[in-house]
């Protein structure tokens, strides 16, 4: 991993934690990129706010997915955002 | 077939003077009117308005973050309402609560969420935001608050919302009395909420030109029911709940019984949408006191609709005199919306609560700022000014809403055995 994304994610991790703590009083320290959403209170109406919240903040849009496509774990949320903020996947 | 008595085992309020019912309820008593001068946000209009506002209403230390984040005011009003009544019913709110698969929600709301999309709409046509929250919806929908209620309580039966303008929580508190009286469900919670202080709304009621008008100290009187000098109606915000139970539920596990909800009953005017109509409104009197087996003579008080438009008091009246005959010279009766004003869809329920408290404390609150009754609202016993000790047996709660809608709740006084 480039220390870019690295820094990447830890920027989006931050995003996370300040989002979840604000909008569902989730403590900042369970939310870790092992955390499955489920386990950490992060139930399928707060993931649809939280990904509109991050799309709004990172100026990126995530296209319709299924639901075995959808992220399950902080990680896989992490990836989904870093891949579509890449400057290729940048809308303008 | 076994028919229920219903009793009132729990109130919850959230209004202009708090949450707690019988310090309302004294407030009430004293004549003291909650109206101030208001102005919503986006500031379109260009002039306060007369308004009632639940300023000590906080959100998110009533329900939590999560819940404040995702609902309108209007459902937070009713969530909050509803946990109250239910503590006060002495009813346990553990999280997860236990699943009441016979407990059922009864509420009622006109506007439900309103003010979410409103405020939603008005981001992306005034201010270019292209995206609306994906919350929107849910939290915009009319039976939001109904499934929250349900949620956090544990209650699996029914939950349904009626949205009949002004009667629309009077209507669900009789639906509520129809489901513990025929045995379909051995609790409900049964109020309503609303939220309409948007700028949107009260420009639209201003122009029907049915909202009265007063800056500073002369907002506090601005709704003057009966008055030969009354000049409309004031919008208010709140909520209400009560918790039903059939009266050997609540006899069997020692609640405190407030009063009996003993009848419903409602009709259609059919004739016009915003035009009250005496005969629409008798039919709905008339049905509340034969479905609780009263006679006109055991009648003693009336909390009426009394909006304080030109049109409908008199109106009012004139279905009260015809209904009660001889006997409406001796039935107490006042408005309450002079004090917490016209709250719309959670009028019915705002108003059955002190309808039970005036039951339960034998106390009638005033009309306040009723000085000089219109003769046309003359010929029954006004309240007014201050509240009256009275002996009161049973009482009604009337709700008229646009559309010709009524509802009337019948109410009896619990008369402790113990």
């Amino acid at each position: 991993m480039t220390l870019s994304r690295l820094t990447q994610d830890m920027q989006t991790l931050e995003l996370l934690r300040q989002y979840l703590q604000k909008k569902a009083s989730i403590d900042p320290a369970r939310v870790t990129p092992e955390a499955r959403l489920e386990d950490i209170g992060v139930d399928s109406l707060i993931l649809i706010d939280l990904m509109f919240e991050l799309e709004e903040s990172l100026n990126v849009r995530v296209p319709n997915m299924d639901m075995d496509s959808r992220p399950t774990t902080v990680a896989e949320l992490i990836d989904l955002f870093d891949a579509l903020s890449a400057p290729q996947a940048k809308i303008a | 077939m076994t028919r229920h008595r219903v009793a009132v085992t729990g109130l919850g309020l959230i209004g202009p003077f708090g949450s707690d019912p019988a310090a309302a309820f004294d407030r009430l008593m004293a004549g003291e009117s909650a109206i101030r001068p208001y102005v919503p946000e986006p500031s379109i209009l260009k002039t306060p308005v007369p308004a009632v506002v639940c300023d000590q209403f906080g959100a998110e230390a009533a329900l939590g973050r999560t819940t404040a984040g995702m609902t309108d005011r209007y459902a937070q009003f009713g969530i909050a309402a509803a946990l109250n009544a239910w503590r006060d019913a002495g009813l346990p709110t553990g999280s997860p609560p236990q699943e009441l698969v016979r407990g059922s929600v009864c509420w009622g709301t006109g506007l439900g969420g309103t003010r979410a999309v409103e405020l939603a709409y008005f981001d992306v046509l005034q201010k270019g935001r292209t995206r609306t929250s994906p919350l929107l919806i849910v939290m915009g929908m009319h039976n939001a608050a109904a499934a929250h209620i349900a949620m956090r309580l544990g209650l699996g039966g029914a939950a349904t919302t009626t949205s009949v303008a002004c009667a629309s929580s009077a209507i669900a508190l009789g639906e509520a009395l129809r489901l513990i009286r025929h045995g379909e469900a051995e609790i409900v919670v049964a109020g309503g909420s609303e939220a309409p202080l948007t700028a949107g709304m009260l420009l639209a009621w201003d122009a029907m030109r049915v909202l009265a008008r007063g800056d500073g100290d002369a907002a506090r009187s601005a709704c003057r029911p009966f008055s030969a000098d009354r000049a409309g109606l004031v919008l208010g915000e709140g909520g209400a709940a009560l918790v039903l139970e059939p009266y050997e539920r609540a006899e069997q596990r020692g609640a405190r019984i407030y009063a009996e909800l003993a009848g419903y009953g409602a009709s259609c005017d059919h004739h016009h949408l915003a035009q009250p109509l005496a005969t629409g409104q008798m039919r709905a009197l008339r049905a509340a006191l034969d479905d609780a087996g009263l006679a006109t003579e055991e009648l003693d008080y009336v909390n009426s609709h009394g909006t304080g438009t030109v049109e409908g008091d008199p109106v009012e009246i004139d279905a009260l005199r015809q209904v009660f005959g001889a006997r409406a010279e001796a039935v107490a009766v006042s408005s309450t919306k002079s004090m917490l004003g016209h709250m719309l869809g959670a009028t019915g329920a705002v108003e059955a609560l002190i309808t039970v408290l005036a039951l339960a404390r034998q106390q009638v609150p005033p009309t306040a700022h009723l000085r000089d009754v219109d003769p046309a609202c003359e010929g029954v016993r006004h309240v007014a000014g201050i509240g009256q000790d009275l002996a009161l047996r049973a009482a009604l709660s009337s709700s008229f809403a646009f559309g010709g809608s009524n509802a009337v709740l019948a109410f009896r006084r619990h008369v402790s055995t113990h």
